[in-house]
């Protein structure tokens, strides 16, 4: 194929000067700030970035639903009023301690791991991840036979039982594979944020922050080195991208 | 040696007599699959022959870029074929959409050859078959059988969840009738690909 004259992606200013102007709140400007350093949309990923999550389950209030509503209507995800098997990429889970009755609430979505146990027990290589830490499936070659979802300690993991119609065409998805949270990788391909993180902040909570992991000078480095957080099942050791606060 | 040059002469004769009435033959007796013209732009991506048979391969190694790698330039995406190729004049999009043997004569871009190819396309199964960029409501008759998909669940002796089939039909068939919020993104920001198609409409003409 012959090598394009593509333009570098100048969408990424408009969009950093366009949430400068209308992101009033705190969290949004330096989280967007730290995103651009993007990349053009022709150059590939690497590992110099590690896309992550920190979310605040002090900050997460247990009768909101943005994040998970926002997560739908991005990805265009149906639901048929059948919650065992609809699918979910994002859900909130709340916790109470028997023993206190203390109670918090947050959102779990794919954990994004450096050591993702899905890929391991992928028979053909549809699960797998990019060189920026983000966890995907290649519906291409998935033959839905839902080992992943087995593995995945998250249970992050979704099969589609229903055919599927009016896909949004960033975010194909059809009968009989699995997909999960793609951290909004056809958003962050262009130096925006996720959806549920957008959302969160659209909902004055603030709770989640997105950003490089491996950029010391990012919001969500500095926020990880300032306060203690963790990780779930750190116990697995499969690093995770999403870190909690408050757990 | 003349000789056997006397008689490629005379076979490359034949032959150029032969081709003319070959060729009116080919337009006459044989059944050729509707092509409908690209409904925005005269040229494509790349020059229309070589679109014509490598497409598929163009397609698959933009998918890996993509998905791999991150790459998104608009050009040879999929979304990319869309904005020209789906057809907004066919009954499809103004109309809701008519039972899937009245379809087959609609003008589907990719749908006529394929059919008369017998090579299936799979793409539609999970990709939209409306492009990002388009009012709300319209759509083009590429279809991924989910019309059959669901005739034939109906019709299996396999027990079914009756009420959750009628919500999967409801689903569809609103989708189907274009129903839907528009496609477009409500954040604010930009589609990332506008701008740079914009650039590539500007440019398409002199960039090869």
């Amino acid at each position: 194929m012959s090598k394009l004259p593509e333009k570098t992606d100048t969408d990424r200013r408009r969009f950093v000067a366009g949430a400068a102007v209308v992101g009033g709140t705190v969290a949004i400007a330096p989280g967007v700030t730290l995103m651009a350093a993007g990349r053009p949309a022709d150059e590939a990923v690497t590992d110099k970035v590690r896309w992550g999550l920190l979310i605040d389950s002090n900050k997460c209030d247990q009768g909101c639903n943005a994040c998970v509503t926002a997560c739908k209507a991005e990805n265009g995800i149906p639901d048929f009023g059948r919650p065992a098997t609809d699918a979910q990429w994002i859900r909130k889970v709340d916790v109470t301690d028997p023993q206190t009755g203390n109670s918090f609430s947050l959102p779990v979505m794919c954990q994004h791991c450096e050591h993702p146990p899905c890929a391991d027990v992928c028979p053909t290589g549809a699960s797998f991840k990019r060189a920026d830490g983000i966890v995907l499936v290649d519906k291409h070659i998935c033959i839905g036979c839902r080992y992943c979802m087995m593995a995945c300690p998250y249970k992050a993991r979704s099969f589609v039982h229903e055919p599927v119609a009016n896909q949004k065409p960033h975010a194909p998805r059809g009968m009989g594979t699995v997909e999960s949270c793609t951290l909004c990788v056809h958003r962050v391909d262009r130096g925006a944020i996720p959806a549920c993180v957008e959302a969160c902040v659209g909902a004055q909570r603030g709770a989640m922050v997105f950003g490089d992991l491996n950029d010391p000078n990012s919001l969500i480095s500095r926020r990880l080195r300032e306060y203690p957080s963790t990780q779930i099942r750190a116990d697995l050791r499969l690093n995770t991208g999403v870190r909690y606060r408050g757990i | 040696m003349t000789r056997l040059r006397g008689i490629t002469g005379a076979l490359a004769a034949a032959l150029l007599a032969v081709l003319p009435v070959a060729a009116s033959a080919n337009d006459s007796r044989t059944p050729m699959p509707v092509i409908p013209p690209a409904v925005q732009g005269d040229q494509c991506v790349e020059e229309t022959d070589y679109m014509r048979r490598y497409h598929g391969r163009i397609l698959n190694v933009h998918r890996d870029r993509t998905m791999y790698d991150g790459i998104r330039t608009p050009r040879h995406s999929l979304d990319n074929c869309l904005q020209c190729h789906a057809d907004p004049q066919s009954a499809a999009v103004s109309t809701p959409p008519s039972p899937s043997s009245q379809r087959q004569q609609d003008p589907a871009f990719c749908l006529n050859c394929h059919t008369y190819a017998g090579i299936t396309t799979d793409c539609f199964q999970c990709h939209a078959t409306r492009p990002s960029r388009i009012e709300p409501g319209y759509r083009h008759p590429l279809h991924s059988g989910m019309e059959e998909m669901l005739q034939s669940i109906r019709q299996s002796e396999e027990p079914v969840d009756a009420e959750l089939l009628e919500r999967v039909a409801d689903y569809v068939q609103s989708a189907l009738n274009g129903a839907d919020e528009p496609v477009d993104d409500e954040d604010g920001a930009p589609e990332s690909h506008s701008a740079d198609a914009v650039e590539y409409d500007s440019n398409q003409n002199s960039d090869r």
